[in-house]
């Protein structure tokens, strides 16, 4: 990914039964769903995620 | 994704994504059912997808890893890597990243000379692969970096660690808890070598912006508490030090239990700082 695309915003227009889905799971009407590049890709082909080595002082 | 999704795949989405939010928002317990079932289901419901059993093993694996079930963590990292290793190809950015988390279960023990082959060799991949990831980059310099500060290999660490926050505050692809971690880190190097205006800086700038992101009361945050208290100890004012001491324990002790082994190391310096305080 480009690192300045990562930020754009995508929208995806949901299909009249995907909008009834939505509405029958949470309540909330929804059109579409918009998510940025680096969120779509996460989606799409999720990445493994990492861990962190934080040091922790001792005597 | 969210739970209406009821498809296998759907189901499995979701057990990651939420299982994944719970442990890196301090709460293992909750994340360990979900996780634990994700991998039933990858293993179950994809035969044809190793990336997605790998990807399940490899969030339990993080998750084990915070839990301190060290062998258990390596045990599904290995897993992970063997089926990866097994396909064709198209999988070397996650192949880097299961060396990393091999590498950072040997930081974890302080078997700093065993992880830092494993830390090398994803640091290599990753920039072999050359995509423009460079937060993920960055999460391995600093992760070689650490493993080199426990060998005490400083000057390498430094420039590794100063390299990460450059790269790291210029990319939009980090986020705050990542460049805390290095701050973190970077400022415990400073504590180990005096240099501790710096460190007092950096570890300031560590813990409140792993507070603003993960919330005070992560253990993350107790992390940086309680080298900011090593630096005041250091100092002489241990008053001061005896005080982030006793707030680092807190936190670590409702979050992790009495016995895990970052719990026990708060303990350790706090009550060695009382000791030392009530004889003066």
């Amino acid at each position: 990914m480009e690192a300045s695309r990562a930020n754009e915003v995508v929208r995806i227009d949901l299909s009249p039964t995907q909008v009834q889905v939505v509405k029958a799971a949470t309540g909330r009407e929804a059109e579409a769903l918009e998510l940025t590049v680096q969120e779509l890709e996460q989606r799409i082909a999720p990445k493994l995620a990492s861990n962190s080595n934080e040091t922790l002082l001792t005597d | 994704m969210s739970e209406f999704d009821t498809t296998s795949g759907g189901r499995l989405a979701w057990l990651l994504s939420e299982g994944s939010r719970l442990r890196r928002d301090g709460n293992p317990t909750a994340a360990e059912p979900l996780l634990r079932e994700a991998v039933t289901l990858a293993e179950q419901d994809s035969h044809d997808q190793p990336a997605r059993i790998a990807g399940s093993l490899n969030a339990l694996g993080l998750l084990c890893k915070d839990l301190a079930r060290y062998d258990e963590a390596s045990a599904l990292y290995e897993r992970a890597l063997d089926l990866l290793q097994s396909v064709a190809s198209g999988h070397a950015p996650d192949i880097a990243t299961l060396y990393h988390n091999l590498a950072g279960i040997e930081h974890a023990r302080r078997n700093y000379a065993a992880g830092e082959p494993l830390a090398r060799k994803g640091l290599e991949m990753r920039r072999w692969i050359g995509r423009d990831d460079d937060a993920a980059l960055a999460a391995d310099l600093v992760a070689l970096a650490a493993i080199l500060d426990g060998q005490r290999k400083f000057d390498e660490a430094e420039s590794l660690y100063l390299d990460a926050l450059r790269i790291l505050e210029a990319s939009p692809n980090a986020n705050a808890a990542e460049i805390g971690v290095a701050l973190n880190d970077l400022g415990a190097q400073y504590v180990e070598r005096g240099r501790f205006d710096r460190a007092e800086e950096l570890l300031v700038r560590a813990s409140d912006l792993k507070a603003r992101r993960l919330g005070a009361r992560h253990p993350d945050v107790a992390v940086s508490l309680n080298n900011l208290a090593t630096l005041h100890e250091r100092r002489g004012d241990t008053d001061r030090a005896s005080a982030l001491f006793g707030e680092a324990l807190q936190i670590v002790e409702s979050a992790l239990g009495p016995n895990h082994p970052k719990t026990v190391d708060c303990r350790r310096n706090y009550e060695r700082c009382l000791a030392v305080n009530s004889r003066m």
